[in-house]
């Protein structure tokens, strides 16, 4: 069961998550404090109490696991009230899992293979509530040493930080930190190098983790992470070399200790992978790993608690020095909030209007010194006519009364001087307080890259050893500042390339080195910000993609004739490979090579808004180029004045600016051109192209201010009244009201708080070449113009050039007046602006597909009734539901257009090419 | 405190003060009358002030007047002018008044009511031309009278910003003062006055803001 997906609805599930965080919150409260509590009469009602309101908020949510749990601990805790039970320190273990369990089956990411962990904690309270929880729960040493330490230090009082939270949650997160430092510490170790500041590292992390387990009575954990100390020290003194198989060992136990804190695997030491554990480390230790193989009749095997108390004077140093070492490790578990976008798109915007209004106290701080030069064109005409009257009798008064007003006059100056410096000193302080907080507001959405990278080393040692390959990890711009959001769907989709470039991108070292090249393989993984997008590439040197092999394969799987697949180009070819289905290895591993990869890779990249390119060359390697947004938030931007407003033009997307002097214009066919470079550019107003009125459309200017952007090769040239600086914008969204206003990217606010909209260069550019091209594909008049020519009109939409000419050219044979749009983007704001009669679209392509097309069309817009075909080379059943659950009217195979399939479903939907047709 | 010495006229700000011939000899001192005691003394008394004796009778019988299910006989509105037009909403819809702020008009957002977006301390609200939806005159009589002022409004969480001519205020029209709108505003389509009253001898249309707000949908796209 995945999740919450079969429980309930989710306006209750929302209702109830709410409710059980209360009641929960009072639970494991209540528990911890039962513990030591004297008064356990009025915590057991109240426990009783938010046990039996759970059950009644589940039962409503039919959330069926938690009505169960619940019942159980209500029972039990009634039980003893009657004082029929007694609730031990056990029984607090299996009731404080069991809220932590209800947690997690409630939480928004959902629990998997939740059923598993019901049962056995049904068990357990099972065995509570029937009083012979003692003899089922194994362990009991554990307990009792965890009591002894419980005891001695008084963690179990709820104290301030730690009364929300439970034991088991307090050493999860301690265990993160310290298991994430063994794992690298071990990766390092192969790395070769001087190994004492890692073993010294290790030692430390293993001894943190056997300190906290023992707390919390893990007793298993407690062993493994104590031999895996008594292995480092050993290492340390150079009594025991570590070699790739101790690594291994050590590896697997940092796995188990993982599994017990994440609660996913059993943390019994009875079970039959901690014995084997166990042993295998002993085996280590005692540096006898080679005889691994006999390991399980090894006479030398001693019972690993006596082996682990030996060692006593080292622990007790190690022990010593334990007050010093967990404060250290703390800090790396910086911890995260939940908070809702509405949330922070609000403070976003509060955050914006606070370095405004900072910046309206710098400029009184202008207007007061204006006022001081005020003050001293006064003196001076003051003091002039002092000099005029000096030279005539009987004015001694007036010389004198004129010497008193100049007094006064630099006394307040003097006084302005002081006030409008103290105002200056303030308005900098407010002013760089409201950056700081913009700064600090924008940078909570971010994460370095080196975030999700963690992970990677492992997964490339492990999976190279399982499938014989020597592959190096390099990893480049781990400090790369990434949007969270963006950073999450990037680390499943380089998962996914990783996995393929392993399996099926790299060869044998036997082959490697056969083809010349280094036996050991690299894959690199690189970061970095370009141009205001994130790029990330992740390369491979292994034998890249055979363009032969490639082509068989699409033949054999039935996309393309023989003929065609041979005509396709590299690209195209490379196209196929994002294929769901799509899979040229040979077997299907545990790894990879179903298929499925690249395809959601591709999905997740395009949801993000973002690209991916494959490049490949046989024998030398793979490269998949990610293009992505950095984040949405923050923009480097030019600002425009058009049509007397604030516009904002992303630097990214600006070849170069320019005045171009209007003898250089010259006209061609009623369009604006001028010369540069031996190309001749259009020049289009901003105006026109957002259909905005000109401003002095009568006052014809002698200079004209222009961003030229390219397309290819081409330039446009985009006519602007004045260009306003370079800024940093924080981004927004637009209100949702608004829709998806073509041209419009983003919105935000400058320094004076006057609104700036962030214009999307691309849609211009295509907008641009719709008006060059012949009229505005997009213009309201332009459309019922066609229509009244009488043809029906439709609208094409593919990716690919091939498949879009010819599908244009069948309907366009057949009398009907076709468009063309390159991606679902462009059609959608095609579909806004004309009333087309059918569009025709495609399910891949790049920045919105085909099925989020139809559903745009469909949710809103003032031609939601239009009929849609989909052809895509998408063919299976659930593909074919996809697109007609969207609301298709029609799903065709690619390939149908070269039959008359197309045609007929055409004519089947809206008849003949004449408007009049039926 | 109130001492007898700051306790002149105090109406004096209007004939010696800065609002009146300057004469006063405190100014030297003061400056403006704002920095004056018996300026702040004559605010204060106006709150401390005594009620005029028809004060309570007034409320008294507008308490009297409760209807029998104990809510008052009167409704709440926000009273504005469009053009020569006066009109009301019910100030449950109203979120604030301010002064008129700069608009950003929106590109391809061509319908005739839009206006643009409006920054209202950092949030970006949309702004629509109340009189062209609702068909109110076209502009004041002459600019002397138009104290121009912006509404915002809000319906369950969304708002909406509505340039006007002039706000008067809060009124309070009974209920059964509400007529029904005279026919020839009634044929009008779609319809958004449903009520009409009169305050200090002007017809005043009461809005009806929910049916509005559902034609701004429309205005957006």
């Amino acid at each position: 069961m995945t999740g919450l997906e079969g429980y309930g609805d989710a306006t209750m599930l929302e209702l109830f998550r709410e409710d059980a965080e209360t009641q929960i919150a009072v639970l494991s409260d209540g528990l911890i404090a039962l513990e030591s509590s004297a008064d356990s009469e009025s915590l057991l009602e109240e426990l009783m109490r938010a046990a039996h309101s759970m059950k009644g908020a589940a039962r409503i949510a039919e959330i069926d696991p938690v009505v169960k749990l619940t019942h159980l601990a209500e029972d039990i805790f009634v039980a003893a009230q009657r004082a029929e039970l007694v609730i031990n320190r056990q029984a607090i273990d299996v009731l404080l899992a069991t809220t932590d369990l209800i947690v997690a089956i409630v939480s928004e990411e959902g629990l998997q293979n939740a059923d598993a962990a019901v049962e056995s904690l049904l068990e357990q309270l099972n065995a509570i509530r029937s009083g012979d929880a003692v003899s089922d729960v194994p362990g009991e040493a554990a307990t009792s040493s965890a009591a002894d330490i419980l005891g001695d230090t008084g963690v179990a009082t709820p104290d301030e930080d730690l009364a929300d939270l439970s034991l088991l949650e307090l050493f999860a997160e301690e265990a993160e930190t310290q298991l994430n430092a063994l794992s690298d510490g071990l990766m390092a170790i192969e790395d070769g190098g001087d190994l004492s500041p890692v073993l010294e590292e290790l030692m430390r992390s293993a001894h943190s983790i056997k300190g906290a387990a023992r707390i919390v009575g893990l007793n298993s954990v407690v062993k493994v992470a104590h031999l895996l100390e008594d292995v480092f020290v050993a290492a340390q003194k150079n009594t025991l070399q570590l070699n790739r198989n101790s690594v291994d060992v050590a590896l697997s136990a940092v796995d188990f200790m993982n599994g017990v804190a994440q609660g996913s695997a059993p943390s019994n030491d009875g079970g039959e992978e901690v014995t084997l554990l166990l042993e295998r480390l002993t085996l280590v230790r005692s540096g006898e790993l080679a005889e691994l193989q006999a390991a399980a009749k090894d006479p030398s095997l001693e019972d690993p608690i006596s082996q682990a108390v030996k060692p006593s004077t080292t622990e007790n140093k190690a022990q010593d020095s334990r007050p010093d070492d967990a404060p250290a490790a703390r800090p790396a578990a910086d911890k995260a909030i939940k908070m809702t976008t509405a949330t922070l798109e609000r403070l976003t915007g509060m955050t914006a209007e606070a370095v405004v209004e900072s910046s309206r106290i710098e400029s009184i701080v202008d207007e007061l010194t204006e006022l001081g030069i005020e003050h001293r064109k006064l003196n001076r005409m003051l003091t002039e006519l002092q000099r005029g009257l000096a030279d005539q009798d009987g004015t001694a008064w007036i010389d004198e009364a004129l010497g008193g007003a100049l007094a006064q006059l630099s006394e307040c100056s003097r006084l302005l001087a002081e006030r409008d410096g103290k105002l200056e000193h303030y308005a900098r302080r407010s002013t760089s307080l409201a950056n700081r907080l913009s700064r600090e507001t924008l940078a909570s959405r971010m994460l370095p890259f080196g975030t999700i990278l963690r992970g990677y080393p492992r997964l490339i040692r492990d999976m190279g050893n399982q499938l014989g390959k020597v592959c190096r990890l390099e990893l480049k711009g781990e400090s790369t500042l990434i949007d969270r959001e963006i950073l999450e769907k990037l680390d499943s989709a380089l998962n996914h390339i990783v996995r393929n470039a392993l399996d099926h991108g790299l060869e044998n070292p036997a082959d490697r080195v056969a083809a010349n090249k280094p036996g050991e393989a690299t894959i690199t993984l690189e970061a970095f910000h370009q141009a205001g997008r994130l790029r990330v590439l992740v390369s491979d040197n292994g034998r890249g993609i055979d363009p032969e092999k490639l082509r068989t394969s699409i033949v054999k799987k039935e996309l393309e004739s023989e003929e065609n697949a041979a005509r396709l180009s590299q690209e195209e070819l490379q196209e196929f490979l994002f294929l769901p289905g799509f899979s040229t290895a040979a077997a299907v591993t545990e790894i990879s090579g179903r298929g499925v990869g690249l395809d959601s890779v591709r999905t997740m990249v395009q949801e993000s808004g973002g690209k991916i390119l494959l490049n490949s060359t046989q024998g030398l390697g793979t490269r998949f180029d990610i293009e992505l947004p950095v984040t949405r938030s923050v923009a480097r931007v030019l600002l425009l004045r058009i049509s007397g407003e604030v516009y904002a033009v992303p630097i990214a997307g600006i070849e170069y600016t320019d005045i171009v002097a209007a003898s250089r214009l010259k006209i061609i066919e009623g369009r604006v051109y001028f010369e540069h470079k031996d190309q001749q550019v259009a020049l289009i107003s901003a105006a026109e192209v957002l259909e905005l009125p000109e401003t002095d459309i009568d006052n014809p200017r002698e200079e004209i201010p222009v961003v030229i952007m390219q397309e290819g090769a081409r330039l446009y040239a985009l006519e602007v009244e004045e260009f306003l600086g370079e800024r940093d914008l924080m981004v927004r969204t637009l209100d949702t009201r608004l829709g998806d206003v073509p041209d419009v990217a983003a919105i935000s606010t400058d320094e004076n708080g006057a609104i700036v909209l962030i214009l999307d260069i691309d849609e211009m550019i295509r907008n641009m070449e719709a008006l060059i091209s012949g009229g505005r594909l997009v213009r309201r008049s332009d459309a019922a113009m066609q229509q009244s020519a009488g043809l029906k009109r439709l609208l094409v939409v593919d990716d690919s050039l091939t498949v879009r000419q010819a599908e244009r050219q069948v309907l366009a044979n057949a009398g009907y007046d076709v468009d063309i749009a390159v991606d679902g983007l462009e059609a959608w704001s095609a579909v806004r602006l004309t009333d087309y009669d059918l569009v025709v679209s495609d399910v891949d392509m790049p920045r919105m597909n085909g099925i989020e097309l139809v559903r745009k069309i469909r949710a809103e817009g003032r031609n939601k009734d239009v009929p849609v075909i989909i052809v895509s080379y998408k063919d299976r059943a659930e593909d074919r539901l996809k697109g007609m659950e969207a609301g298709a009217n029609y799903y065709l195979a690619k390939g149908g257009f070269q039959d008359s399939s197309l045609l007929n479903a055409v004519h089947d939907l809206i008849g003949g090419p004449r408007q009049d047709d039926k | 405190m109130i001492s007898e010495a700051n306790k002149p006229d105090s109406n004096c700000r209007n004939l010696i003060g800065v609002w009146g011939d300057n004469s006063c000899p405190e100014l030297e001192k003061h400056v403006h009358c704002q920095n004056c005691p018996v300026f702040a003394n004559t605010g204060r008394e106006l709150l401390a002030r005594q009620a005029p004796e028809d004060y309570l009778v007034a409320w008294e019988a507008r308490a009297a007047n409760l209807s029998d299910d104990g809510m008052v006989d009167a409704i709440s509105v926000l009273m504005f002018r469009l053009g020569k037009e006066w009109y009301s909403i019910r100030t449950k819809f109203v979120k604030e008044v301010f002064n008129p702020l700069p608009t950003h008009a929106i590109p391809h957002r061509l319908h005739a009511c839009f206006i643009g977006l409006v920054n209202l301390r950092g949030e970006l609200v949309p702004c629509a031309d109340l009189g062209k939806l609702i068909g109110a005159s076209q502009p004041p009589a002459d600019k002397e009278r138009a104290w121009p002022r912006m509404i915002a409004t809000d319906w369950e969480g969304t708002s909406w910003v509505f340039p006007v001519d002039e706000v008067r205020g809060i009124i309070y029209p009974l209920e059964t003062a509400l007529r029904l709108p005279p026919v020839t505003i009634e044929m009008a389509s779609p319809n958004f006055t449903h009520k009409i009253f009169d305050h200090e001898r002007c017809d005043v249309g009461l809005l009806d803001y929910e049916l509005i707000e559902h034609a701004m949908r429309s205005v957006t796209l």
